[in-house]
């Protein structure tokens, strides 16, 4: 497993765990649900809807501390890697890997995200593939079941965001304090399924946090 | 220990917690004794009491400010969760923003008793900010909708809360018994008993209901029990004010009577939303905004009688 720089460790864990976490509870609003059924795996994929870049804050903020440095976003390198302070800055402190969205290569997002897991570390990916219009789910990516069925021992688990849309949308830069709810599911194992049944696992799995928020 | 309360604050937080003590073993004997006809909100409810009394008793005890920046901080809180139900859109977020901004301005204004800015800035500075901020974002749909829906938050919210909160910086006729955080806590707790004693009348004796589409459990036993002994009440509790005899009648009547409108007045717009509490902030009680409903019309209505009759002396 490769080494974690121990100032980017001690600083994700202040970060997230201690001034992000409050933040957003207190200023913005944020319900968490707590991510205790996560301590005991060794490596997963976190699946979410996907409507604000304060998705990520939340997502990596509910992460157990013993956990918080080793969970990696997948961010879009067209957007965050444009220029490399810019992607330094954002894989320092959002501790994030890219891939291109605009790649020509058949198939190199896939192998590298697949390199990633082989390599133990645990993700978060948005199947939605960017922001969308709030409340609303957008058409997922199949990309997630190609990597779930190429390992079959890690588990997804899905993620339910709720408000956030509102709090901070997309093309906006200032948040808005709305009281947004954060659902976590069970973690979901897919050995022995095809690559379109995962895929539907992942979306009812969200789908189903979304309908149970009544 | 003291907390440098005046004796007749004092004395009320001594009788306060007495009741809560009574109420507590009476719930817990109730459970004890007959369980099949207990109902385990009313011991929730009792919990919530013992936290929310001990903030009001430790922000008062350290003094003027402390208080004062509970308020605003509740008001954000309470003004969040109502924004947060209500039907707004993504084009009323800019203005919504501006709510915001604006309560740290009015609670600023009430530390240090401007009381000009105060009174005018929900209704007529934040009136007019919000509108061009609105205005700005160059969008028709439900403006008007919208402007309704976030002055009357204001109103509701940030400028009842502003009242309460300006009693503590409100020029009173002092002696050795009366003072400004007493005049606070004879309307918290005229506010907050009043619902307990319309609670328990209309528990005991009501059947004919007022307003069944509103709120199915108000009577007007529970109302008209409630409005007699705040009233009486207020003459007891009078102590704690400059008041004299008569304006402390006048004054417990109020309380009652618009603490039951403000509750109706949530349960309206509760309904008239779709929720059934705003969050789940206070077990037992539901948000910020399900328990100070009576407050935003009692303070306000307290307030200016206080206000009027204390210029004169």
């Amino acid at each position: 497993m490769a080494k974690v720089n121990p100032i980017k460790k001690l600083t994700l864990l202040f970060l997230y765990r201690f001034f992000m976490k409050n933040f957003l509870r207190v200023v913005i609003g944020v319900q968490f649900q707590k991510a205790k059924k996560l301590e005991g795996i060794e490596q997963f994929i976190i699946v979410a809807n996907h409507n604000s870049h304060l998705d990520t804050m939340i997502l990596l903020s509910c992460l157990p501390s013993k956990l918080v440095h080793k969970v990696h976003p997948i961010a879009a390198g067209d957007y965050f890697n444009k220029n490399k302070l810019m992607g330094f800055a954002t894989s320092f402190f959002v501790n994030t890997l890219y891939v291109n969205r605009e790649s020509k290569v058949k198939g190199e997002n896939l192998d590298f995200l697949d390199s990633i897991i082989k390599d133990g570390k645990s993700i978060i990916i948005f199947p939605e593939g960017s922001r969308g219009a709030p409340d609303e789910l957008q058409q997922f990516r199949k990309g997630v079941g190609v990597l779930l069925s190429k390992n079959p021992s890690v588990p997804f688990v899905p993620m339910f965001l709720d408000g956030v849309g509102r709090a901070m949308p997309k093309g906006e830069s200032m948040p808005v304090p709305f009281t947004t709810q954060l659902y976590v599911g069970d973690p979901v194992y897919t050995e022995g399924k095809t690559i379109d049944e995962i895929n539907q696992l992942i979306y009812e799995g969200i789908t189903n946090l979304k309908n149970k928020r009544e | 220990m003291s907390f440098g309360f005046s004796p007749n604050v004092e004395l009320t937080f001594k009788i306060i917690y007495g009741l809560l003590i009574g109420f507590t073993l009476l719930f817990f004997l109730w459970k004890k004794i007959h369980p099949q006809s207990f109902q385990q909100e009313l011991l929730d409810r009792t919990k919530s009491w013992w936290v929310i009394i001990s903030l009001v008793f430790v922000a008062l005890g350290f003094g003027k400010s402390s208080t004062i920046w509970m308020f605003a901080f509740l008001s954000f809180i309470a003004l969040r969760e109502l924004l947060s139900n209500v039907p707004l859109t993504i084009s009323d977020r800019k203005a919504v923003f501006w709510c915001y901004l604006g309560i740290p301005l009015q609670f600023y204004a009430i530390s240090i008793g401007y009381y000009h800015f105060f009174i005018i800035f929900v209704p007529v500075i934040l009136f007019i900010i919000l509108a061009m901020r609105r205005i700005a974002i160059d969008e028709t749909e439900n403006f008007t909708h919208s402007l309704g829906t976030l002055m009357f938050s204001n109103l509701l919210i940030v400028y009842s809360l502003g009242h309460m909160a300006y009693l503590m910086v409100l020029d009173i006729p002092y002696n050795e018994n009366v003072s400004n955080d007493g005049l606070l806590l004879y309307l918290l707790f005229l506010t907050q008993f009043n619902d307990v004693l319309q609670f328990i009348w209309g528990k005991l004796l009501g059947k004919r209901k007022i307003i069944p589409k509103v709120s199915p459990n108000k009577t007007w036993e529970g109302f008209l029990g409630g409005l007699v002994c705040t009233t009486i009440l207020g003459y007891v509790f009078k102590f704690l004010t400059p008041l004299s005899t008569v304006q402390s009648l006048i004054a417990g009547f109020m309380i009652a009577f618009m603490g039951f409108f403000g509750d109706l007045n949530m349960s309206t717009i509760k309904r008239d939303i779709g929720v059934k509490d705003m969050s789940d902030l206070i077990p037992g009680h539901g948000g910020i905004m399900d328990r100070i409903d009576s407050l935003s019309f009692s303070s306000m209505a307290f307030f200016h009688i206080v206000h009027m009759w204390t210029r004169n002396m």
